[in-house]
């Protein structure tokens, strides 16, 4: 077996395991990160198809990263920002709110002004008082203060409110609130890619098709990997990795895995199997030769039988699109456990859609791609709103967790999981010297 | 040596369907091979997540 040595290894190039590696490549560490894709960018990336550019999960890009997280690395990103930040469809009608007070917008158009003042001055309360614990979902604290199944549609169509915790969602809010979304005009995957040439350029090294195979551990630290890497090819190799740290951008389940149980404290176990919830997801995208939805910002869907969120990322960026055509993203809550219905989820949905875009039978000329995102190996999230695990270090010393199982409190989507990532790294550049210094 | 699904590691992602050049992967649900048209590209393989879909020996 090849033998190498880094000062880390992050396995996984999604939105955690590429911002540990770029912080760390420009920071002077000897960086590896390898990822079993032939693509970086994880369910943030996306790929052709038929003409179109398809994403692999996440729908729009959270300018939030552009502006909070990245611009240390000072990487060039193409976003185009909608002029609308965010609609919301109630009643089947599109309604813009302002980009300041939407939520009590929102709230006030579904039901009425009292109403939402009431929702609102116990969010207010909980956000600069205290948060409640998440040992209550968002629809049972949300109970206390109104009965209005229309005001709690509004706050479900971002998050799923009766799988989410209470506080970790309020937090959320808190954090996220003037969180602005755009959308990469080459498509998720080439805004990734500005992150990976980030520690290409800084002497790291990206290996895809490279599935790791075991982290090694000895005294309760964390040595380096074994990994194979060119997968299905002719040179296909396993490679033995001594590293100073390992990152790993796989899941909490996957690193025990990998490590092996029995080298981590049952504590660590424990929370783990006991914290985190898979959040599936159903996201389906839709070709049509004309715009099925009056908007192109970011569109919540209150009052529906099961669509949270629609996108029409086409109408402001034509490049992810063949000429004279267009792409409209859908996402849709399922249930988290099974038995699952996947034919009435998806019917279900397409039925949303009609309410919602009345030309949707005129100009959709074919679904391109369904995905329900049911594992924890690959779900939406690794879990909801407010069951992150807490810590981002295991309990084997120099590994580390990064990604969407371990959200700084009050993060989520490819924000939380980039954070974590950099947070991750700003703690080894605490305790680990790169080798060249 | 055919491709094989093992459902109970699919997420339904479908990534494969998107990657396969023979257009030999169909479904809205847990995606389905068409053996008449798969050549054995492996690139549903390669591109799947979960390695649900593998190469049968």
């Amino acid at each position: 077996m090849d033998r190498e040595k880094y000062d880390v290894v992050v396995l996984g190039a999604g939105a955690g395991g590429l911002s540990a590696g770029a912080f760390l490549a420009k920071a002077g560490y000897k960086v590896l990160v390898t990822e079993q894709l032939p693509f970086v960018g994880g369910r943030g990336s996306s790929m052709e198809y038929k003409g179109f550019n398809v994403s692999t999960g996440a729908g729009g890009w959270l300018v939030a990263l552009k502006d909070n997280i990245f611009d240390p690395l000072k990487v060039p990103f193409n976003v185009r920002m909608p002029k609308v930040n965010s609609v919301y469809y109630i009643n089947g009608k599109c309604h813009d709110v302002p980009a300041t007070g939407k939520l009590r917008a929102a709230l006030s158009l579904a039901a009425n002004a009292e109403e939402a003042d009431k929702v609102m001055r116990a969010l207010k309360r909980a956000i600069t008082w205290e948060l409640p614990s998440d040992k209550i979902s968002l629809r049972d604290w949300l109970l206390q203060f109104t009965s209005n199944e229309r005001v709690i549609d509004v706050l479900n169509a971002s998050w799923q409110v009766t799988e989410t915790g209470a506080g970790g969602t309020l937090s959320l809010i808190k954090h996220m609130r003037s969180a602005d979304y755009g959308y990469a005009i080459n498509g998720n995957r080439s805004m990734w890619e500005s992150i990976a040439g980030v520690i290409r350029e800084n002497n790291g090294e990206i290996w895809t098709r490279t599935r790791a195979n075991k982290i090694l551990i000895e005294d309760g630290t964390a040595k380096g990997v074994i990994v194979t890497k060119n997968l299905l090819k002719k040179s296909e190799a396993q490679v033995q990795i001594e590293a100073s740290a390992v990152v790993s951008n796989i899941g909490p389940y996957g690193t025990l895995k990998l490590g092996g149980e029995k080298n981590f404290c049952i504590s660590h176990v424990k929370d783990v199997k006991e914290t985190l919830r898979t959040f599936p997801w159903l996201a389906f995208q839709v070709a049509s030769r004309a715009p099925i939805l009056p908007s192109d910002a970011i569109g919540f869907v209150t009052g529906s039988r099961i669509v949270n969120w629609v996108l029409s990322p086409t109408i402001l960026c034509p490049e992810l699109a063949p000429k004279g055509k267009h792409l409209t993203y859908v996402g849709a809550w399922i249930p988290r456990n099974p038995p699952w219905n996947f034919s009435k989820y998806l019917d279900m949905a397409i039925q949303d859609l009609r309410d919602i875009a009345p030309d949707y039978d005129k100009y959709a000329e074919e679904i391109l791609h369904v995905a329900y995102f049911i594992r924890q190996a690959w779900p939406m999230y690794r879990s909801y709103d407010g069951y992150s695990l807490r810590s981002r270090k295991t309990s084997v010393e120099n590994l580390y967790n990064a990604g969407d199982a371990v959200f700084p409190r009050g993060m989520a989507g490819q924000p939380g999981a980039a954070l974590s990532g950099k947070l991750v790294a700003e703690d080894i550049q605490k305790r680990i010297k790169p080798s060249g210094s | 040596m055919a491709v094989k699904l093992i459902e109970e590691r699919c997420s339904i992602c479908n990534q494969c369907i998107l990657v396969c050049k023979e257009e030999a992967i169909k479904g809205w649900e847990f995606p389905v091979i068409d053996y008449e048209k798969c050549n054995e590209c492996y690139r549903c393989v390669v591109y799947c997540p979960t390695e649900a879909m593998v190469k049968e020996v």
